[in-house]
């Protein structure tokens, strides 16, 4: 079992990973100084998305949405439905490993490749998630701060470039977010997948998942804040990278003048967490679904099904761009809340009916 | 039990080969790092030259006769080519290390170039995440070859040398501010804001001069860099220039903060004030539909190098920050009438209104049309080490 506690922990790293940098500068080409609010914006959407899902594990304690479906909708949808949650979870996790690689290839090892960082990645991940959803809990609980500390902390490093006037004109357009919804999709509608660890965490955990969903925004919305202050909107809507980009510009007085490794660490260990996340997810349903009794075979095929989907999932950046612009709110939209939500309603209808034959 | 151990091993050894990163390991004797950039472009031809001064790591700052005294402490390798890319590759018919950009601590740009425009440079620049764009950048006025080719006393690389120039004189002479920075040109350039940017020359020349015998000379005012003026930057082009006195108006207005000297007239005669500018607050007010830009500005007065004359009263006192204040405010409005008769928005009045009415429907020609007043309140806080000054009849004034 995992504490409440971890499973916060685990949410808002879950989001932060690689949202942190693959739509900060879409979000300010759309939205311009006022980008910092389009993260809240999708934030309350992701919080009503977890409702649902708080909803429909509520009716089935003790069992994750895959087998929430085996039992509402029979074995063979059920096994359908399951496969399905599977496919997505490692789509999703060789989406991570590729933005990963993106980053890492870009900014600091252009020659290492790429299939390196998948492969390793991987491997130390599958180790992780062999040893159950305590270890993955603990680790991350323990590794947080060693995150959140330099994170802020090169950021607040930065803060001497500060500008207010890059800033205005402010409020201008509030509601950018609605011309932009797929923030939503992209990363708080993925956070789906922390349902799978449902079962194992103590009693409560609804609180911890909610508030995971509104630290992450918050933070977010705060780091898009500073982006915007710091390199000002013109900038962060053009650098890939803008967060790494500040850090780059940052020295402290003439000598210490390359201090961004300490950043890349961080985030590489964030998408970390997030990858952890998701190859559980997928594991935790082969395991549901299948009852296998070993654990590392089916873990590395897996890793290879994954680390072959992260050099294919998409073949440049532009097109990494467009398929979240136009694709990815459907996609998630789907799994995340389509689904579930007529589970929601079978589990209601079966509920009603078998209350009044009882009654009958 | 045997297998999990084996299995943990594997995956530890495994992963150490990923936190070594074999294919990208950089020792720091493969690298040349380089200390200062030379971008010209011949508006002609169009052929643009790229120079980069690298830093010769076995010249310390060691005495004459050890190994390695007598050689120099940059080399310039210089390339010409037709798009920016072959640059890389051009450099590596000459140079034996992997380029180390990171380190560069000033980016020289000819003065045609700049007058060309520079932003090619520019975007070139931005797109390779190895160079940072937080380095100040010059224009350079005269042959940028040969001030690529100059040494400069003291400090080891002229690199150096320049930019530790700007920041005395942001500090002492207010001439140059923070941001002269090729970010601060991308990031003024596209919200159509000006920017004034150093300009560096060389000094005359005499004797050997690609050898190291100049530092031999002791008159350090020849064979050397000197900071002149500035040029004026719009959307990525220089369109005039600023002599040193106005680039002290200029960095006032831009809000710089630093210590700077003035004449001001005062009782029938002028007095020395060194002032301390602690920045500007602009607020935007309308009065009959044109808008009226106040500009505050905060000085701090001492007396530390008026040897004509010594506040004793208070009257003294006020009469005195009311003399530098009007003698401010008329030298800002006669060099705002100036530029803005060349149509030049360096107060950022354009910007102010962009940020302050964005609704404007015509905010270029509001800009043009707005009103500037200053409002300038100076404060005497400082004094120097004498409470009277001597009064012997032996001086000038």
């Amino acid at each position: 079992m995992i504490s409440r506690g971890q499973f916060y922990f685990l949410t808002v790293n879950f989001m932060l990973g690689t949202t942190l940098f693959v739509t900060i500068n879409n979000m300010i080409e759309e939205a311009g100084p006022d980008a910092w609010m389009m993260p809240l914006w999708a934030g309350l959407g992701g919080m009503l998305a977890a409702l649902l899902w708080i909803a429909l594990l509520r009716c089935a304690p003790g069992r994750s949405p895959v087998e929430i479906a085996r039992d509402a909708w029979g074995p063979i949808a059920g096994l359908i439905v399951g496969i399905l949650y599977l496919l997505v979870f490692c789509t999703i996790a060789a989406w991570v490993l590729r933005n990963l690689s993106d980053f890492m290839n870009v900014t600091i090892m252009p020659k290492t490749p790429p299939t390196i960082f998948h492969i390793m990645f991987l491997l130390v991940g599958a180790y992780a998630v062999a040893q159950g959803s305590e270890t993955v809990g603990r680790m991350n609980a323990v590794i947080t701060p060693f995150l959140f500390f330099p994170f802020w902390l090169s950021l607040a490093l930065a803060a001497e470039e500060w500008k207010w006037e890059r800033l205005e004109p402010a409020f201008r357009d509030p509601w950018a977010f609605f011309q932009y919804p797929s923030l939503l999709a992209f990363p708080f509608l993925e956070a789906f997948a922390l349902t799978m660890f449902w079962p194992k965490v103590r009693p409560g955990a609804a609180g911890a998942l909610v508030s995971g969903i509104a630290s992450a925004a918050v933070s977010l919305s705060l780091v898009l804040f500073m982006v915007t202050g710091l390199l000002g909107p013109e900038r962060a809507a053009r650098i890939n990278f803008p967060i790494y980009t500040i850090v780059q510009e940052v020295s402290i007085g003439r000598v210490l003048v390359i201090i961004h490794s300490v950043l890349t660490v961080t985030l590489i260990t964030l998408i970390f967490v997030k990858l952890l996340v998701l190859l559980y997810a997928a594991f935790e349903t082969i395991d549901r679904l299948f009852r296998p009794t070993v654990r590392w075979p089916h873990l590395l095929a897996l890793a290879i099904l994954i680390s072959a989907g992260a050099r294919t999932v998409y073949e440049n950046p532009v097109q990494n761009r467009l398929l979240i612009d136009r694709y990815l709110l459907i996609y998630d939209g789907f799994y995340s809340v389509l689904i579930p939500a007529l589970l929601l309603v079978t589990i209601w209808i079966r509920r009603s009916l078998a209350g009044r034959a009882r009654k009958g | 039990m045997f297998r999990r151990k084996a299995a943990a091993a594997v995956a530890l050894a495994l992963s150490a080969a990923l936190l070594s990163s074999c294919w990208d390991k950089t020792e720091l004797n493969e690298l040349a790092l380089v200390s200062m950039i030379g971008l010209d472009r011949d508006p002609e031809s169009g052929i643009y030259t790229i120079r980069l001064q690298v830093i010769n790591p076995t010249s310390g700052s060691t005495a004459r006769g050890t190994p390695g005294g007598e050689q120099s402490p940059v080399y310039t390798y210089e390339a010409n080519v037709r798009t920016l890319a072959e640059a890389d590759l051009k450099f590596y018919h000459l140079i034996p290390r992997k380029l180390f950009l990171h380190h560069a601590k000033a980016v020289l740009i000819s003065g045609r170039a700049a007058r060309q425009g520079m932003r090619d440079f520019i975007n070139f620049s931005e797109l390779q995440p190895s160079a940072r764009t937080s380095v100040p950048l010059f224009v350079v006025d005269g042959s940028i070859g040969e001030v690529m080719r100059t040494y400069t006393p003291l400090e080891r690389t002229p690199a150096e040398s320049l930019s530790s120039r700007i920041e005395l004189l942001a500090d002492y002479a207010l001439q140059s501010g923070r941001d002269v920075e090729v970010r601060d040109v991308i990031e003024r350039s596209e919200r159509d804001e000006w920017i004034v940017l150093p300009m560096v020359a060389v000094t005359p020349k005499t004797g050997n001069l690609d050898s190291r015998d100049v530092d031999a000379s002791i008159d350090a005012n020849r064979n050397q860099l000197r900071l002149n003026g500035g040029a004026v930057i719009r959307n990525y082009r220089m369109v005039g220039r600023l002599d040193d006195n106005e680039l002290v108006l200029y960095h006032l207005l831009n809000g710089d903060k630093g210590t700077f000297v003035r004449r001001v007239p005062f009782r029938n005669g002028h007095v020395t004030a060194v002032l301390l500018s602690r920045g500007t607050k602009r607020r935007l007010d309308w009065e009959n539909g044109r808008p009226v830009v106040r500009i505050r500005l905060s000085l701090e007065l001492s007396t530390l190098a008026m040897n004509e004359y010594h506040p004793r009263t208070l009257e003294d006192i006020r009469a005195l920050e009311k003399a530098v204040s009007e003698s401010i405010t008329d030298e800002l409005d006669a060099f705002l009438d100036k530029t803005r008769a060349k149509g030049w928005d360096l107060a950022g009045i354009r910007s102010l209104l962009g940020r302050k009415a964005p609704k404007l429907p015509n905010p270029d020609r509001a800009a043009a049309d707005a009103k500037i007043r200053f409002e300038i309140k100076t404060l005497f806080t400082g004094m120097g080490n004498l409470s009277r000054l001597y009064e012997g009849s032996g001086g000038t004034s």
